[in-house]
């Protein structure tokens, strides 16, 4: 195959506006796969995937279409993560590409993530291709849309193709523009090979399988690699390119082509995204662009709700990571939960998304503490620390002073709920920066705000302050000095380690009110009265008492009553084991997630 | 040969109440009649075993007073004819005020029936009214009155408290009028909202307004101080009896003794084995000559279940466990075996060793279930 007949692009999209609806009508229209084998959003393999609607992990998958032009063309169609927080991610597998697919809603127009995809395909170089879908919808109206692109992105949409994808209305204008609009691929086969790792799966057999863009020179089975940031070798075993849902092994990978190889690598964090590949013997002599290594913005506990299940968590977590270089985790001990990890996660999807994995395909029960951001913390002798667990905050007295992450956040929103979310993000300590009305009804906010204030609940808060409306994305700006104090919770005078978290002083007692009143609720009644306080220091800021039980008893235990009031003490035993012993106190599982939650 | 109890379901009522999860249900005259002569085969079948003499009956229900006097008739022949009672067998039946007509009443007079348990639960009507009761008080009264004409000498009045909107005055004053009419036996129990109740769905909603926790023990002490200053002692946590009157029936469900349940959904114990009958009405009038059939087995507990068992139904009653019978029939030291429960529910005052027996505290009664888990 030709160069000039290969298409590598991207579909890049706000979330629910049709990516992966589109994605599969591509996949369906090239007559790769039958009728029968489409099974809805056939890119997104993982179960959970699907059912949050949205695609963790970048896949590629390679398609052969014959354009009215007679020609036989290869599009190589890279999916991307949809959300912020793999925004690195997506950018690796945008840099693969020389073209996006800008799938806007007809009905929605632009969103938060549109703009942010935007900007990251224009930082790569893309050919932008918008795309108006969905325009079946009553309430479609493509031409605003169109106004939209052209007015605030500032991207040509007059010729856009205005499809449904879901009801395949004009799906072949999205393949014949990919043939016009989107460039082929350049570079020399034969030059030093030059291949950008974009994604990554582990594979029980065939061990770590990378997902690459051979930019210069030519890959082949046999051939010896050097992966240029981790400088770990490999023989390549196995070359081949994408199908939907498998394999299909070929001799070379060429300049300008997209596929995998597999070279009996162990290790997922052997191959990072971003990093080049080269041929060692005749290596290139500048690696590509934009390699980071990825680090943990949140962090928190997870910790086995049965103790004996702590190795099970290990094997999990281990497994999860073969998968996932962007997961790190490490042994820690609670007071209250016992021995567990202290994971980190590029975000809070991603931790949500660890968890239900844990809870899903390992079928482990795990308790969660309250996330946690990174904070840097200045002492008094002049070393600086990371804090990645409220409890190793030092003395208040070594501390000179401390620094949180910051984001600016973009938030596109209603009008009428302008005034609504500016409260809300004063709430959350945001520094407004500014406001640009991107057309009459809609505002795109601008504001720095502390990450730590996001992590929890900011996403729900927003979505239920506007009826759904409001779309946001953030990234990191830096860090801050700030004046934060740890927040400890005591459970009948004992300080509970998995409780604790960092907060700005002058949230801290709203904050430590509000635990408190929902732990309340969480804790059961015990045979003594059992305070709950929290406090900073020795400072004790709010407080409420669970009251002493006085009453568990059946009033009848007649001849037909015994089994089952028997089975009924046996679940009253079997809920004290499950519950976390703090002190003298049974802390159910279910409080220490809680807290989670406030707003509710 | 140790004696049986027996006891006889009758799963029909006039109407369910809202608190009610026996059971039980309404129907027509042909079931009725039919379930009699069901249960007729099952008392026969069972017959054919069972060699050791009757010491109680029970006939309880739904409401067995729906029966005729015929029907309850006919039933009672068949006991005489298949069963071997004991001279001094105490025969009780459940009735509901409203459904005791004077012919029942009249017929109760010549029967064996010596004891008779009233379910009146509250005496204002207005609570009555609540819990789905089908009479008032003054119908109950009426009952009582023509119970006693007929010469019932022992007789049991069922109350309820801890009800929705009821005040602790109320409570007091049901206890001191029902005091006043000195029933032989008065059991009071603390409504249990039951799943797959309508009252279960009210509380869900939040429809019912239910005293706290606090003031439902409140209620739950002013009924020993009140029925004691009447001339009753408690034995068993819901269950107030003048001297001698206690309920033999019920205290073989709290020491471990056999019984066997007759009718659908009845339960039975024999020689350590649990047993329940079909619930199934039709499986029930057809089978019921093959006891295999309609009844299955449902639960065979190993020894240390049965002791423990032993320990939550004998720690109802206020005499307690007998610490040294309770090392002899089961040939295990109690007070090593559960040292570490024992001693911490001791410590926490919930449980006392008085002259050998082991007894719930006042405030071992109030968190009675909490006491009971620390043994199994």
């Amino acid at each position: 195959m030709k160069q000039e007949n290969i298409r590598n692009f991207s579909i890049i999209a706000h979330i629910d506006h049709g990516k992966s609806t589109l994605a599969d009508r591509l996949i369906q229209m090239t007559g790769l796969l039958t009728e029968r084998e489409m099974s809805e959003q056939v890119l997104d393999t993982m179960e959970l995937e699907r059912e949050r609607g949205i695609t963790i992990k970048a896949q590629a998958v390679r398609l052969v279409y014959t354009a009215n032009d007679g020609e036989e063309y290869v599009f190589n169609l890279i999916d991307t993560p949809g959300h912020v927080d793999f925004n690195y991610e997506v950018s690796r597998a945008l840099a693969a590409c020389e073209g996006a697919i800008l799938v806007v809603d007809a009905a929605q127009g632009i969103e938060a993530q549109t703009m942010a995809n935007v900007y990251l395909a224009l930082e790569n170089d893309l050919e932008i291709m918008p795309v108006i879908n969905k325009i079946d919808l009553p309430s479609a109206n493509p031409k605003r849309v169109i106004e939209e692109i052209e007015d605030i992105i500032g991207l040509e949409a007059i010729d856009a193709p205005q499809i449904s994808a879901k009801d395949g209305i004009n799906v072949e204008a999205v393949l014949e523009a990919i043939v016009h609009k989107i460039p082929a691929p350049q570079g020399d086969s034969s030059a030093p090979l030059k291949a950008l790792i974009f994604d990554s799966v582990y594979d029980p057999y065939k061990g770590v399988i990378v997902f690459c863009r051979v930019m210069e020179g030519t890959i082949r089975k046999g051939s010896k690699i050097k992966m240029m940031a981790t400088k770990k070798e490999f023989e390549v075993i196995e070359v081949g390119y994408f199908a939907p849902g498998s394999f299909i092994p070929a001799d070379a990978l060429e300049a300008g082509f997209v596929g995998y190889i597999t070279a009996s690598i162990k290790n997922v964090s052997d191959t990072q995204v971003g990093d080049t590949m080269t041929e060692v013997g005749n290596e290139t002599k500048n690696a590509l662009a934009g390699y980071k290594k990825v680090n943990p913005m949140v962090y928190c506990g997870i910790y086995p709700a049965d103790g004996s299940k702590y190795q099970d968590l290990r094997d999990a977590l281990d497994k999860l990571k073969l998968n996932d270089a962007a997961l790190q985790y490490e042994a820690e001990t609670s007071v209250a939960l016992g021995f567990g990890f202290r994971c980190g996660f590029l975000g809070l999807l991603h931790l949500e998304i660890i968890q239900e994995r844990i809870e899903r395909e390992y079928n482990l029960d795990i308790v969660t503490t309250a996330p946690s951001v990174i904070y840097k913390v200045q002492k008094t002798n002049g070393e600086e620390i990371s804090l990645a667990n409220p409890i190793d905050l030092p003395e208040p007295s070594e501390i000179q002073h401390m620094e949180e992450p910051m984001v600016k956040a973009e938030i596109m929103v209603p009008k009428e709920y302008v005034g609504t979310i500016m409260d809300l993000c004063q709430d959350r300590r945001g520094t407004y920066i500014h406001m640009d009305y991107i057309e009459e009804s809609r505002a795109l906010l601008t504001y720095e705000l502390p990450l730590n204030e996001i992590i929890y609940d900011f996403f729900d808060a927003l979505k239920s302050r506007t009826k759904g409306y409001a779309s946001f994305d953030y990234h990191l700006i830096g860090y801050v000095e700030s004046d934060l104090v740890r927040l400890d919770v005591l459970i009948n005078k004992e300080i509970v380690d998995a409780l604790s978290f960092i907060v700005h002083r002058e949230k801290a007692y709203e904050r430590g009110r509000k635990i408190v009143e929902k732990l309340k609720n969480e804790i059961p009644r015990h045979m003594f009265e059992v305070p709950i306080q929290a406090s900073i220091g020795n400072k004790v800021i709010a407080r409420e008492t669970v009251r002493a039980m006085r009453k568990d008893v059946l009033a009848k235990c007649y001849g037909g009553d015994i089994s089952r009031k028997r089975k009924l003490l046996e679940k009253q035993k079997e809920g004290k084991k499950r519950m976390r012993q703090v002190g003298s106190v049974e802390v159910p599982q279910k409080a220490f997630m809680s807290i989670l939650k406030l707003d509710e | 040969m140790n004696p049986y109890s027996l006891y006889i379901h009758i799963p029909f009522c006039a109407q369910k109440c809202a608190y009610c999860d026996f059971l039980s249900f309404a129907t027509d005259t042909t079931t009725k009649q039919d379930y009699v002569e069901s249960l007729c085969y099952e008392i026969q079948a069972y017959s054919v075993g069972l060699k050791a003499p009757i010491q109680t009956i029970f006939i309880g229900g739904g409401t067995p007073s729906v029966l005729t006097v015929d029907q309850l008739q006919q039933l009672f022949e068949t006991i005489h004819q298949y069963v071997t009672l004991q001279n001094d067998a105490e025969i009780s039946i459940e009735v509901n005020p409203g459904t005791v007509t004077e012919e029942l009443a009249n017929w109760m007079q010549q029967s064996p029936i010596n004891r008779v348990s009233i379910g009146l639960q509250s005496t204002h009507n207005s609570h009555l009214k609540t819990l789905g009761r089908i009479h008032t008080y003054e119908e109950f009264l009426e009952t009582y009155v023509r119970l006693r004409k007929a010469g019932i000498e022992n007789i049991n009045i069922d109350l309820m408290f801890g009800l929705s909107n009821q005040t602790i005055e109320e409570w007091r004053r049901t206890l001191f009028d029902v005091g006043q009419l000195e029933p032989e036996h008065i059991s009071a129990y603390g409504l249990i909202i039951e799943e797959d109740t309508p009252f279960y769905e009210q509380y869900e909603k939040g429809l019912l307004n239910l005293p706290s926790e606090e003031i439902e023990r409140d209620m739950y002490h002013l009924t020993k101080q009140v029925l004691e200053e009447k001339g009753y002692h408690r034995y068993e946590i819901s269950n107030f009896v003048k001297d001698g009157f206690e309920c033999q029936h019920n205290l073989t469900y709290w020491t471990d003794k056999n019984y066997i349940g007759i009718g659908l959904g009845a339960a039975s114990y024999i020689n350590g084995t649990r047993y329940s009958n079909t619930s199934d009405m039709g499986k029930y009038l057809e089978r019921s000559s093959h006891i295999d059939e309609i009844r299955c087995l449902t639960d065979a507990p190993s020894k240390k279940r049965r002791m423990e068992e032993r320990i939550f139904l004998g720690l109802r009653l206020d005499q307690g466990i007998h610490l040294e019978t309770f090392n002899k029939n089961f040939d295990y030291p109690f007070e090593d075996q559960w040292k570490e429960a024992l001693d911490k529910m001791i410590g926490e005052g919930l449980l006392v060793i008085d002259e050998g027996y082991l007894k719930l505290t006042e405030r071992g009664i109030d968190v009675s279930n909490y006491v009971f888990t620390a043994f199994l």
